[in-house]
Parts: structure tokens; sequence; C-alpha cells
């Protein structure tokens, strides 16, 4: 191999070495710096796993169930939450609105009134549903009467 | 990961490896082992998934598919171990050793070693950008968890499986290919669990092939100082590893186009092309 192209061969290896390491090592700290921060803490979807577990095993395994947003989240919160409602609950299909037979009402909804099995509330878009099941974590699944 | 699953994705692309092995170009030229055992891991679960699919297709139930897959891949890498076994054994057909490539063992030199070393500490940086981005979002990014491993989720624990392909959920793309979920769904199947190690480690597994692919096939065509620089530049992409950790598609379908570029310029290459067993 002739010494000019050794030559060359060294001085690109350098210059990826640099830019690698100049382009890698700094989100790799970001990185590191949140991780360090956010110690044993469970990541948001662990958490929300975990929100939906009880209610698992409430609901039917399979078919589609209805889900209440409240109004005030921010829209990126609000669909991420929807995302994640479905990702814990799967394969049940989750949909916004209350069209199905089952519908989850997540706590930051707050509707008057259901606090006991087989209340109604106020809120007019759960007209025509009981409250099924009311979770501690104030998640409440409604289920359509009549 | 399990034993089971670790298995699960060790046989296929031990199978992949035999069969690439033993394949023969018109030039009688064996395929290269080094080459072969970088594309054999994401051929391995390519042709995996594939099978998987149709087993869930012709039997309807998690379980039996399991079985009958882990006795596919049983049968299929022992048979491939077998007829090495007796290739080896006959001297017309036994493999000299030799690569069939210009690459060959290649002689240190300073631009060799320089490079060489360069790959492995961006690898290395890769690697640990890699486990932290993991650690900080075992599930992968919003696309990860909303459309691939949601769907893996769906394959495993739905008793029909084709419920994830409902249109009700058509904001999770019921109609992009199969190939993640199902890895990640037959993997979670033999390990019992839906632990998110699996997922990575798919991640991890394309990435590296990735990498290795571009090292050793630009390196037997033009020298393996040229095939690490190569490899350098495929890592100097921030991109690249942020893609990896994220545990999407992204990094299984760049690996299977290297791959299909890295087979048509060989078969350019071949003094007489046209594969036969």
């Amino acid at each position: 191999m002739p010494l000019l192209f050794r030559i060359r061969m060294i001085l690109a290896a350098a210059f990826l070495i640099w830019a690698g390491l100049s382009s890698g090592i700094r989100p790799m700290l970001a990185d590191w710096r949140s991780w360090a921060a956010s110690g044993t803490e469970p990541d948001l979807i662990d958490r929300e796993d975990r929100r939906y577990a009880a209610l698992a095993a409430s609901l039917p395994t399979e078919g589609v169930v209805g889900y209440l947003p409240p109004g005030r989240w921010p829209a990126v919160d609000e669909v991420r939450r929807f995302y994640l409602a479905q990702y814990a609950l799967t394969p049940r299909i989750i949909t916004i609105g209350t069209a199905a037979e089952f519908v989850i009402v997540v706590p930051e909804v707050s509707p008057d009134g259901g606090d006991n099995s087989g209340a109604t509330v106020d809120d007019p878009r759960l007209a025509g549903f009981v409250l099924f099941r009311h979770f501690s974590n104030g998640i409440r699944v409604f289920r359509r009467f009549g | 990961m399990t034993a089971g699953s670790t298995l699960a994705l060790l046989l296929p692309a031990l199978a992949a490896y035999l069969v690439l092995r033993q394949l023969r170009s018109g030039s009688t030229a064996p395929f290269s082992r080094v080459l072969a055992a970088a594309v054999a891991p994401g051929l391995g679960v390519g042709f995996a998934s594939c099978a998987y699919f149709l087993l869930l297709l012709l039997v309807r139930n998690q379980h039996t598919a399991v079985r009958l897959d882990a006795g596919l891949w049983i049968m299929a890498t022992g048979s491939l171990l077998a007829r090495q076994f007796l290739q080896s054994r006959n001297p017309e057909q036994a493999d000299d050793g030799i690569e069939g490539d210009a690459g060959g063992r290649p002689a240190w030199h300073p631009a060799l070693i320089i490079t060489a070393v360069g790959v492995l500490l961006l690898l290395a940086v890769a690697a640990a950008a890699f486990w932290l981005h993991w650690s900080l979002n075992p599930h992968g990014e919003w696309d990860a968890w909303a459309i691939w491993n949601l769907r893996a989720r769906s394959l495993l624990t739905g008793a029909d499986w084709a419920a994830p392909f409902s249109p009700a959920i058509a904001w999770s793309h019921p109609d992009y290919p199969l190939l993640l979920p199902l890895t990640v769904a037959r993997l979670w199947a033999y390990a019992g669990s839906e632990g998110t190690m699996v997922p990575a480690v798919v991640a991890a597994l394309f990435s590296l092939s990735s990498v290795a692919v571009v090292v050793i096939s630009v390196g037997r065509l033009r020298g393996w100082p040229a095939g690490f620089l190569s490899g350098m530049a495929l890592l100097i992409a921030r991109t690249h590893v942020f893609q990896s950790s994220c545990q999407c598609a992204d990094q299984p379908i760049g690996f299977f186009i290297l791959v299909a570029i890295v087979f048509v310029t060989m078969s350019r290459g071949a003094t007489g092309p046209g594969p036969s067993c």
C-alpha cells in the first residue's frame, strides 16, 4: 500500500474519530444527566401500565372500549395519554367517545356524581351510562344501560 | 432476555448462516464467512418472522404457534448442520477455507490499526449512548410503543391476532409491515413475558449488523482500512445511534436495503453469477 494512501487513511480516520466523538459525546452526557436525575423512578409508560393494570382485569378481554379525555389537557399530552391507554389495554381497541358499551373516564374528567356502582353522572356525554367500577387511583369505568 | 428467547434469536440466525455458507455462486466461490455472520442475524429474524406469521395464520393460537416454531427451527438448523457435517467429510465438496474474495486476511499496518481502533472506539461510544437512551426510554420512543410494540403486544396477548389491524386504530398504522412486531411478539412469546429488553436487543442487532455489513462488504471490495472508515462514517451519524435506541423500524428496513445493495454489488463482481446449492 503506497505511503501517501496510508497517510490519507490515517488522516481520514482521525477526522472521523473527532467527528464521531464531538457528535456523540454531548447528547450522551445529556442523557446521562437525565438518567442520573430520574433515579429509580419508573418511566411514563410503566406508570401508565400500572395505572391501567387493575382496570384491565375488569374490562372485557377484547373488543372496543370508549375513552373520555378531559377537555383541559394540552393537545399533545391528550394524544399521548390516549395512545398510552391503548398501549396499556391492548388487545382491546380504545376509541375516543362514548359509542362503546364500556367507557373509561380518567380522573381528570371528574364528572359530578357517579361515586357508587350503578350511579349516573351529570356529564351530558355520559347520559345513558352508569358507573361500573371506580378504582382507587381515580379511574372510573361506565357501562351503557338499557 | 431468557434462554428461550435467546435461542429463538440464535437458531434462525444459525440456519441463515448455514444456508448462506452452502450457497455457491456460478464461480463456485463459497459465501464469505464474515459477511455471512454479519448478514445472518438480520436474515434469520426476517425468515423467522415470516414463518411465525404463517404459523399464526395456520393455527390461530399463540402457544401452538410457538411450539411449532421451535420445532421448525430446531429441525431446520439440525438438518443444515448435518448437511454441513456430511459435506465436510466429503473432500470434493468440502470448503477449502478460502473466502473466495480479494479481501482475505488483512496485513496489519498503521493505517489498518488506526482505522480498526477508530471503529471500535466509535462503537463503544454508540453502545454507551444506546444503553443510556434505552435506560431513559425502555419502551422506546413514541413510534416504537404507539406503533411497533403496540402491535407486538396485540399479537402476543390477543386471542384474535387480527384485532390489531382494526381500522378503529388507524392512527397506529395497521398497514405497516409486520417484520418488527412479529419478531418482538415471537421473542416475547418464547420469553413468557413482555420484557423491554427484547425490542432493545432486536434494535441493537439490526444496528450492529448494519455496521458490520458496511465494514465487511467495503473491506472485501476496497480493502480493510476503507471498510473500517466506512463503518466509522456510519457511526458518526448521531441519527444512526438515536434511531437504534428508538426501537423503530428505520434500522431494520435500512439493514435490508443495505444487504440488497451488497448482494447486487457482489453479484456484479462474480465471474459466473447464479446461485445454486
